[in-house]
Formats: C-alpha cells, sequence, structure tokens
C-alpha cells in the first residue's frame, strides 16, 4: 500500500455557546492516499464541513483535538495542528486547498477576477504582476473558460455561478496544491452545470495527481467521483468502504435508510411513496445515549442501542461499520 | 380518468423591461416567460421543472398573481384570474395557495406557529372568534404531524422540516383546491425532503388538491407528479406524463437535462450529455428555437422558426422542429 497522504486520528472539534460545549466532530480518523478521491457523505449539521475546515486550521473552534499529519510536497509529514499560524498560510494554497458551497462569498466582490489569482500566486510563489497575469491566463483557459482573458477582467457578479466556481477552482488550483478539499462545491449548481464541474475536476485531478477529500450530501454525485466513502452522523463516521460495496450492501441502518430515502428515476410507478427516515437529525447539544442514531433506526433494541455506544468495528475489504446489531441485520439473504 | 379542467394557461408572457439612462427609457427586455401555455387538471400533480433561470418561479408566481402577467389568460374553474379586481382576488386566494422553498425566510420570526396558521384565516375573515380559530390551527397542524405543543412557539425553535410543514398547514388554511408548491424540498437534507414529499402525496389524496410542484430535481418530481413540463429560458419545450418525460424523453433539452442528473448507483452510468456553455441571457435570447446554441442536433432551420408545440404521444406535446430525434 502507497504511504498515505494524509492522516487524520482521532480528531474532535469542540464548539462553544454562551453556555454549553457543542461536540461537532467526534474522534473521527481516517487516511486519504495520494491522488485518491474519498467522499465524506452525510446530512446538514453531521460535521463533515467542520472536518474540512479543521483540517485546514480554518474552523473557529473552542477546542481542537487530534492529529491532522500530512505529506508535503518536499517528503517532510508535519503535524498541521502543531503548525503556527504564520506556518499554515504556507500551507494553505499550497499543500492544501479549499473550495466551496457558494463561490460568490467566497470571491471578494470588489476585486476583478485576475486580481483574485494574481493575488494567489503572487502570495504563495512571488514573481512579477506580468508573471502572474500570464498564468493566470493560462489556469483560466485551462479550465475551460471560454475568453479568459475577458473573464480577468471581469467581476465576480458579472459571472455565472458555474463561472465562479470554475474561478475558485482556478484560484484554489494555482499553487498546484496535493490536497483539494472541496466542500459542496456543486450543490449550488443546477444539473447541467454540476455535470461539467464534475466533469472538469475528474480532468484536473488525472493531470495533476492530486487528492480530493468530496464533501457532499449527495449520493449521485458521490457515484461520479469517489472511489471510496465515508458517511457520517451526529459528528461520527459511522460506516465506510468502497462506494459501489456500500451503495449495494449498506450495513450500518443510517447508510441503508439514507440511500433508501433517496429518490430515483428508475422505473417507479407513479404514486410511489419514499422511505422516509422518521424524525430529525439530533442536536449536537443534546444528542442521544448510546447510539447517536439509534431513535430514529428501525432496528433499534432496548437496553443495548441505547445504553453503548458501538465501537467501529473493520470487516472484510477495509469496510468499517458502527453498529452493535450489523452482522445480526446483515444476517438474512446475505452470508 | 377523466377529470376537469381546473387551471389553464393560454400564452402567458411576462416580461419584465430593462430602463436606462437619466431619464429612464425602455432600451429592452427580460423575457421571463414567454408563449407559455398549458393546463392543469383538478387533483392533478404538474411537475414543473427547468434550471435556474427558466422562469418556472415566476410561471407559479404569476398564476397567483403576486407577479402580474404581461399577456396571456389564467382561467380557474372557468373565470379568469388576470382581470380580477382586489376583492375578487382576495376571493380567488381562498382557492389557490403556496408554498415557498425556504422554510426560514416564509416564516415571519416574530409570529408564534398559531399566528402563522391562523393568518390567512384571519385575512379571509373565515374564523373571526379566536378561541375556534385556535381550534382550527391546531386541526391544521396535526394534519401536517406538527404537535399541538408548538403552538405558542416561534419558528427558530422548529427544524427546516418542521417548519415547512407549519409552511404547509398555511397554505392549507384556508382549505385550497390548488397548490403552487416552488421548490418545497430544495432546501431540505434527503431524509426530510422524502418526509416532505410523502406528506404533499397524503394530503393531494385525502384534500383533492391540484398543486403545480415546481423543482429543479427531476428525481424528486417523478415520485409526485402525474405530468412534467420541462421549461428552458421562458419557454415550454416538452410537456407530458411523468412516465413519458422520464422514460422516454422527446426534446433534446429534456434528455440532456435527465442525463446530466447523477445517479447514485455506480452500475447504471448513463451516456451522459454534457451541455456546453452557460444559459443564454433572457434578455437577448437566440432567434427560433431559444435551446439551439447548446442543442447537438441543431440544424440552421432551427435559428430560423420558433417552435410550437406539437403532439408526440398521447398528451405529450414537444416544441422542436426535428421529428427524428433524439
Amino acid at each position: 500500500m502507497m504511504a498515505s497522504l494524509l492522516e487524520v486520528r482521532d480528531l474532535s472539534v469542540h464548539y462553544a455557546d454562551r453556555t454549553r460545549s457543542l461536540l461537532a466532530v467526534n474522534s473521527v480518523s481516517f487516511d486519504l492516499a495520494p491522488g485518491e478521491t474519498v467522499a465524506l457523505v452525510g446530512e446538514s449539521g453531521c460535521g463533515k464541513s467542520t472536518i474540512g475546515l479543521a483540517i485546514m486550521g480554518l474552523a473557529t473552534a473552542k477546542r481542537i483535538e487530534g492529529t491532522v499529519t500530512l505529506a508535503f510536497k518536499n517528503g517532510e509529514r508535519r503535524n498541521l495542528a502543531d503548525l503556527s499560524d504564520r506556518a499554515m498560510q504556507d500551507v494553505r494554497g499550497n499543500e492544501v486547498a479549499m473550495i466551496f458551497q457558494e463561490p460568490m462569498s467566497s470571491l471578494n466582490p470588489v476585486h476583478t477576477i485576475g486580481w483574485q489569482i494574481r493575488e494567489a500566486i503572487t502570495q504563495h510563489q512571488g514573481g512579477s504582476r506580468a508573471s502572474a497575469d500570464g498564468a493566470a491566463l493560462n489556469l483560466l483557459s485551462q479550465l475551460g473558460i471560454p475568453d479568459a482573458e475577458r473573464c480577468l477582467h471581469a467581476y465576480p457578479h458579472q459571472l455565472s455561478g458555474g463561472m465562479r466556481q470554475r474561478v475558485m477552482i482556478a484560484i484554489a488550483l494555482s499553487c498546484r496544491p496535493s490536497l483539494l478539499i472541496a466542500d459542496e462545491p456543486t450543490t449550488a449548481l443546477d444539473v447541467t452545470v454540476q455535470a461539467q464541474i464534475l466533469e472538469l475536476l475528474k480532468r484536473l485531478q488525472a493531470e495533476t495527481g492530486m487528492a480530493i477529500l468530496f464533501i457532499t450530501h449527495n449520493f449521485g454525485v458521490v457515484a461520479e467521483i469517489a472511489q471510496r466513502t465515508m458517511v457520517m452522523y451526529a459528528g461520527q463516521i459511522v460506516e465506510t468502504g468502497d462506494y459501489g460495496e456500500v451503495f449495494h450492501s449498506p450495513r450500518m441502518p443510517y447508510t441503508r435508510a439514507l440511500l433508501d430515502s433517496l429518490p430515483h428515476l428508475g422505473r417507479v410507478t407513479a404514486g410511489t411513496r419514499l422511505a422516509a427516515i422518521p424524525g430529525q437529525v439530533p442536536n449536537p447539544a443534546a444528542l442521544p445515549s448510546g447510539c447517536a442514531f439509534h431513535p430514529r433506526c428501525r432496528y433499534f433494541v432496548e437496553n443495548l442501542c441505547d445504553s453503548r455506544c458501538p465501537p467501529l468495528e473493520q470487516s472484510a475489504n477495509h469496510r468499517v461499520v458502527r453498529c452493535l446489531r450489523w452482522k445480526e441485520i446483515l444476517a438474512p439473504g446475505q452470508p | 380518468m377523466n377529470r376537469t379542467t381546473l387551471l389553464e394557461v393560454t400564452n402567458l408572457r411576462k416580461w419584465y423591461a430593462i430602463r436606462r439612462g437619466v431619464i429612464p427609457r425602455v432600451v429592452g427586455h427580460i423575457r421571463a416567460v414567454d408563449d407559455v401555455s398549458f393546463e392543469i387538471k383538478s387533483r392533478e400533480v404538474l411537475g414543473l421543472a427547468g434550471e435556474s433561470g427558466s422562469g418556472k418561479t415566476t410561471i407559479g408566481r404569476s398564476l397567483l398573481r403576486l407577479v402580474e402577467p404581461t399577456s396571456g389568460q389564467i382561467t380557474f374553474n372557468g373565470n379568469e384570474v388576470t382581470t380580477l379586481d382586489p376583492s375578487a382576488l382576495r376571493r380567488f386566494r381562498r382557492k389557490a395557495q403556496i408554498i415557498f422553498q425556504d422554510p426560514y425566510s416564509s416564516l415571519d420570526p416574530r409570529m408564534t406557529i398559531e399566528e402563522i396558521v391562523a393568518e390567512p384565516l384571519r385575512v379571509q375573515a373565515i374564523e373571526p372568534e379566536r378561541r375556534r380559530r385556535r381550534d382550527r390551527v391546531a386541526a391544521l397542524l396535526s394534519k401536517v404531524s406538527i404537535s399541538n405543543d408548538y403552538l405558542d412557539r416561534r419558528p427558530r425553535e422548529l427544524s427546516g422540516g418542521q417548519r415547512q410543514r407549519v409552511g404547509i398547514a398555511r397554505a392549507l388554511a384556508v382549505d385550497p383546491e390548488f397548490i403552487v408548491a416552488d421548490e418545497p424540498v430544495a432546501s431540505l437534507d434527503v431524509s426530510i425532503q422524502a418526509q416532505i414529499v410523502n406528506l404533499l402525496q397524503d394530503l393531494k389524496d385525502s384534500l383533492g388538491l391540484a398543486i403545480l410542484f415546481i423543482s429543479h430535481d427531476i428525481a424528486v418530481m417523478r415520485h409526485i407528479a402525474d405530468r412534467i413540463a420541462i421549461v428552458y429560458l421562458g419557454k415550454l419545450m416538452e410537456i407530458g406524463s411523468a412516465r413519458e418525460i422520464v422514460e422516454s424523453p422527446r426534446h433534446p433539452y429534456t434528455e440532456a437535462l435527465l442525463s446530466a442528473v447523477p445517479n447514485p448507483d455506480p452500475r447504471q452510468r448513463r451516456q451522459r450529455i454534457v451541455l456546453g456553455g452557460d444559459i443564454p441571457s433572457p434578455a437577448n435570447p437566440p432567434s427560433g428555437c431559444v435551446f439551439r446554441t447548446r442543442c447537438k442536433y441543431a440544424i440552421p432551420a432551427c435559428a430560423q422558426t420558433i417552435p410550437q408545440l406539437t403532439a408526440v404521444g398521447a398528451g405529450h406535446y414537444k416544441a422542436c422542429i426535428r421529428d427524428d430525434v433524439p
């Protein structure tokens, strides 16, 4: 097995309210290999974005525990959690970059696109304005932006949502990071534009060999882009594995329920009901005892699921599942 | 099944004037909705699908006269809606209501849940007596599975799914025949989205509602709509039964739109048609067929004539001059 690019160990993030402390991410561990795409899937509030921000050193949390070890381009391996703010500034952009859901709020409305790409390049790599301009122009045309020259002189509001996301990707990739954290980058876009952006990310990954941590709530997008997936619920990873295997034989009841609740375009008869998950995502300030999913789980057993916290269990094919009953649930019909 | 026509829309048009200059002068028009015609039968769910900027929300709001159409006719139970005076319009809105996309901005944060759901009853003077109004609100909330404990709470104490339920209860308060549901599940999580779609389906069956279900998500629409209409750049491209639109689309745009929907099943990879470029500006739409600039089947004739809706099957129409594609 190849040495990993990123090793996250026991990452916990506590946010503080006026009165209480919220555990947004609860002891999360995972590895990312160079050039790999892993999808981090979950509903709003499950902590998936917080993980991305914590890796970038951008989470405004009360307390962050755990280690985030990154293999730098020069071969060094360092724990990002130990680095100073100044050192992290060099890491962001050069080693790890992040793109967000809403490109309009990530771009500065009072500067041109060219100015913003140039800023990223000169901040990290120095060089003259002219050479940065050349690099910016190159990047934009590489990203399939028609009339790149005119785009450099445009302001963010003059571009469409898809174009703005392309510009964000250009800025993120301007210094060739080895890891891109993509936080719901296509959620605000129309499906036809989403298709363009996913194709673009796949092509750029093939060209640059970067790894992608793709954060999304959309399993359709996961199928398009990721080999491996990690499913999160209430701050914890509850299942991981090869995406195809997770899709076809989910082991954690939450994953199963989530997949069942998806509307699909296949052969459905009119009026087919969707398999909704009852209840709602728990409040992180008042998590249920035992397994956090137990109040919504159809396999719930009293005095078991509500009293013991299920550990993450390894099984064949690098599958990992967090459920006390997964073997029993799996038993009927499947070996 | 033969149902009576509840709502009929003929050549609906909403153009917004673009004004420029020190002494503002009309220099052009944004053609948000351009010559759209369709009908909705009673107890029917018509899905209206399209991308952002296609005019689907403007169509929905025009039907209730929340935006004033530029021209065209809208008849509801045979009565013309576009010419109603204010008091007749108020009576019309007892029959036709709307559910909004964002359950955060569509509920007044300072009002209690009771006040929010009671407001239409008060405005329409349906239930002037306070105590009886409260009972009626409680009954409405139980229809959408919201417990009575919430009557005196405020929207901030509710989750997104619960707020959307309150929005639905408010729309149902006047006992309407027709509801415009404008992206009612777009801002909800997948597991909650399924709850709301199922709820709308139940209410439609038990109350006999007709619904215009506006969404950009055709997969969700497939589960609730009887028929689907596809719009692009203010124009109706194709309309037909939900099954035919999804399984055998006849318009090139519908085909491309469906192929772009990512499939969660990794074994079922569809042949994807990636549309180049962006949706053109509605201020300056292409001549002839508005989709031709991104259509892989476009021929020179597509720039010459505006395609009219023509039948391609029973109750299935498309606006495309090419019969041989897709």
